[in-house]
């Protein structure tokens, strides 16, 4: 009997210690890493960095510095890689815009964005700085609003009218567009998959196997949308709007 | 009367019938014509008639026509035209398909007997022979101008020259086709053009509107309208002849001028063939010769004097002046060890001046050096074919020199245009981000994957009815008080017995009783709206047989009042046993009675 309860009280003091030390490890391993790129040491902030998501960190402040560190290691891929990571968990961020835009300019493959109209823009930075959980939020927030102007209009016989029913109209209208704008959020940032080619050079053929035509060559960086996976091969969307098929082992998910 | 009219009737339609079937009884007939029948020359655009007569709504197959002799036909396709004439009640129809063809040269032409099926039947024509004369090109020879208008003193001819008789391989001639015409002129179109076969050829744009000039041509005025230009490349030497050009004119003759409605008349002409000689280059060629025939000016330059390691630099070469540089090769140049050059892109301008072909072409390397130091490029020369003088010609660049400094082991740019644009937009990429004493966020579901966000998201579709239910009851509760006293009725009773159930040992039995029976009729009072005071035991059991309440359950009520009345009057038979069963009846009287209600 007290066997057993030694062990119990050792576990428990090991699962003490682990807990705290965990997450001091892995903001001091941030650190670390941070110190090691500001004295130019690259490969060491890389390590630090890569050691800091080894603790499923999922912090936008890791991969860009992990793609600030391999960018200065000459990089490319992994770089773009970590930038493209970065922006999906926090895609407001300026400085990950930029960098990400500054390193794709270093790409091989030439790749022609079409400007989006003002409005499209000003609209997905608004988006972008809400997030889909603080959009998640508004939306929750406006349902229950308009659900207590509802019960209070609704609870007794004959009171509901203006005063309850343009708030409501109004209410309504704003829960669509944020519910739209929610929608358009996840289906941009959340539902789409990204993959960025690793490999120097990757064919993209015309169907899932090497015995496909060649219909391009695409260069390390270039990210692609992912539309199909049969194992070795993935089919993509490339920034052109050519579809195509490349091998799994060319390219990363985002 | 009648019969009169009747009789008119019949005959009518008698004749009527008669004429149809007259009609009817017309033999088919098949005949082949050209038009115009005689004054046929080179130019001439001759029409083939097949016409088809003695025949309502007929099944004509295409006529297969065979070899043409000194003819060619303009179009395969035929052009149908179908006519209907009554003349004397007789009606004929007639359907014609017509053939445009061209004479190819001076002589004897024929069209040979043409077979054509019509309604299953087959048909033979008479073969056409005729003889084609020569067409007066020049104002000098004829007066007139035959296949035109037709009136004396007006011409039409057309022209084409080469801007020059003997060119070098490689150095382009300008070919114009003209029409030069005294009558005014409403429409020009090419009928035929060369085919250019040994050329490259690229035609250039023409404005006939603004480019229309007059000249005098053996004291006679002609407007002359440039039809076409084509910008001809010899592809190797010898002696060519250049087809002639065909041209349609629609022009107004002096008959027409007083006619409002004169649609014009279309004449076809055609150019002489065209002879060029082509020379040879000479063969002793220079080494780095790609193939550049004209007058050239030749500058290379770099888009910086200073580079970091592995920074991408632009070395762009232009070449520019009189002639083609649409096929020309790159100029040759040795790299200089430590610098890693990428394929070229080139860029090609042309423009025409003066009836003069201007080009511009511009190559682009990247070049990236891979180690420190200063780099020359001194061997930049373009090499080129002078024509005027008829021999080679070399130009060198100035030597160019690019000082090379440590990098920061950036990648390799790829492209210039790329490193354009980055240098526009920022210098570098931003610096890392610090922790700032905030704690990392760790991997997380999203709020729409969380259980309880989407219950607190969908839990307004069940608060909301409840809610509006609840208000509601409130609302006919407060507004019917008969209704809400109803409702609390069992439980004031309740409450009345169990304050009466506290009071059952102590020794006042009087009040005990009283209290039940008070609380008795108060139930009733309550669950009918009435005031208790007035209440007697009889109106009670009158409501309560109003209720529909059974007979059975009425009388165990009276009895407990009863009951209750009499041991308030004769206290020795208000034991503690006895108070304690009227109040167990009471209280079940109260749940029956609920349960009846």
């Amino acid at each position: 009997m007290v066997g057993v309860t030694r062990v119990v009280l050792l576990l428990a003091g090991i699962l003490l210690m682990a807990l705290p030390a965990s997450a001091q490890t892995a903001e001091e391993a941030f650190e670390r890493g941070n110190a090691a790129y500001a004295a130019g040491d690259w490969a060491a902030a890389a390590d630090e960095y890569r050691t800091v998501l080894d603790y499923r960190v999922a912090d936008a402040r890791v991969y860009y510095n992990l793609a600030n560190a391999e960018f200065r290691m000459g990089r490319l891929g992994p770089s773009i890689l970590h930038y493209e990571k970065a922006r999906r968990l926090d895609p407001a961020d300026p400085e990950i815009q930029s960098n990400l835009r500054f390193v794709q300019g270093y790409r091989f493959d030439r790749v022609e964005i079409e400007e989006p109209f003002l409005i499209v823009d000003t609209l997905h930075g608004l988006q972008a700085r809400l997030s889909i959980d603080g959009q998640a939020w508004v939306l929750v927030t406006l349902l229950w609003i308009a659900a207590g102007i509802l019960v209070r209009g609704l609870s007794r016989p004959g009171r509901f009218g203006p005063l309850h029913g343009w708030p409501l109209a109004a209410l309504a209208t704003l829960i669509v567009l944020v519910g739209l704008s929610w929608w358009d959020t996840f289906e941009r940032l959340e539902r789409r998959e990204l993959a960025v080619v690793m490999a120097p050079a990757a064919e993209i053929v015309a169907g899932p196997g090497p015995s496909n035509p060649s219909l391009l060559t695409v260069h390390e960086g270039l990210t692609v949308v992912i539309l199909d996976d049969r194992g070795d091969w993935i089919q993509v969307s490339l920034p052109n709007g050519i579809n195509g098929w490349i091998a799994t082992r060319a390219i990363d998910r985002v | 009367m009648i019969r009169r009219g009747q009789k008119l009737a019949v005959l009518a339609a008698a004749v009527l019938l008669g004429g149809v079937l007259v009609a009817q009884t017309q033999p088919v007939e098949v005949l082949a014509y050209i038009q115009p029948a005689s004054g046929i020359t080179d130019v001439t655009q001759v029409r083939l008639v097949v016409e088809v007569s003695g025949v309502r709504n007929p099944q004509i197959e295409d006529p297969q026509i065979g070899e043409l002799q000194n003819l060619r036909m303009l179009r395969n396709r035929p052009g149908v035209e179908q006519s209907t004439s009554i003349v004397n009640g007789r009606v004929s129809s007639s359907y014609r398909l017509s053939y445009v063809l061209l004479p190819e040269q001076l002589g004897p032409a024929s069209i040979p007997a043409l077979k054509i099926v019509v309604d299953g039947k087959v048909f033979s024509t008479d073969p056409i022979h005729f003889e084609v004369a020569s067409s007066p090109r020049r104002p000098l020879d004829s007066g007139t101008g035959q296949g035109g208008s037709g009136s004396s003193g007006n011409v039409v001819f057309a022209e084409s020259k080469l801007s020059r008789d003997e060119i070098w391989v490689g150095e382009p001639v300008l070919a114009t086709a003209s029409v030069y015409s005294t009558l005014r002129v409403h429409d020009i179109a090419l009928a035929e053009i060369p085919a250019f076969s040994q050329f490259l050829a690229t035609t250039v744009p023409v404005d006939i509107n603004s480019e229309t000039t007059r000249a005098e041509i053996g004291g006679r005025a002609y407007a002359v309208y440039p039809v076409r230009r084509d910008l001809l490349i010899p592809l190797g030497p010898g002696s060519y002849e250049i087809d002639p050009y065909t041209i349609q004119v629609k022009v107004q003759s002096r008959r027409d001028v007083f006619d409002l409605f004169a649609r014009g008349t279309n004449v076809m002409r055609r150019t002489e063939p065209l002879t060029l000689t082509v020379k040879p280059l000479p063969a002793d060629a220079p080494v780095g010769f790609g193939g550049a025939v004209g007058s050239f000016g030749f500058k290379a330059s770099l888009d910086r004097s200073e580079a970091a390691v592995n920074d991408a630099v632009a070395l762009r070469v232009t070449v520019e002046g009189e002639g083609s540089l649409q096929t020309i090769d790159p100029p040759l140049w040795e790299a200089p060890a430590g610098v890693k050059v990428y394929d070229p892109e080139s860029s090609l301008e042309t423009d025409m001046r003066n009836g003069r072909l201007i080009s511009r072409k511009t190559w682009e390397w990247v070049l990236v050096p891979l180690a420190p130091g200063e780099i020359s490029l001194d061997a930049l020369e373009f090499v080129s074919f002078e024509p005027r003088g008829g021999e080679y010609r070399t130009d060198r660049a100035d030597p160019l020199l690019l000082a090379v400094v440590e990098g920061d082991g950036l990648p390799i740019a790829s492209a210039s245009r790329d490193r354009s644009v980055i240098s526009l937009e920022q210098k570098d990429i931003a610096f890392i981000k610090p922790l700032r004493g905030d704690a990392l966020a760790y991997t997380a579901p999203r709020l729409y994957q969380r259980g309880w966000f989407l219950s607190l998201a969908f839990m307004p579709l069940f608060w909301v009815p409840f809610f509006v239910w609840l208000g509601r009851r409130r609302d006919l509760l407060q507004r019917d008080l008969g209704l809400a006293r109803g409702r609390r009725a069992k439980r004031r009773a309740r409450k009345a017995l169990r304050a009466i159930r506290k009071h059952l040992a102590e020794d006042d039995g009087a009040a005990f009783y009283e209290e039940i029976a008070r609380t008795l009729v108060s139930y009733v009072g309550d669950r009918f709206n009435r005031a208790p005071s007035g209440l007697t035991y009889e109106l009670a059991d009158e409501l309560l047989t109003g209720r529909g309440i059974d007979e059975a359950l009425r009388l165990r009520f009276r009895s407990c009042l009863e009951t209750c009345d009499f041991a308030r009057f004769v206290p020795s038979t208000a034991k503690a046993e006895r108070r304690a069963e009227v109040l167990v009846e009471a209280t079940a009287l109260i749940d029956a009675l609920e349960r009846a209600w």
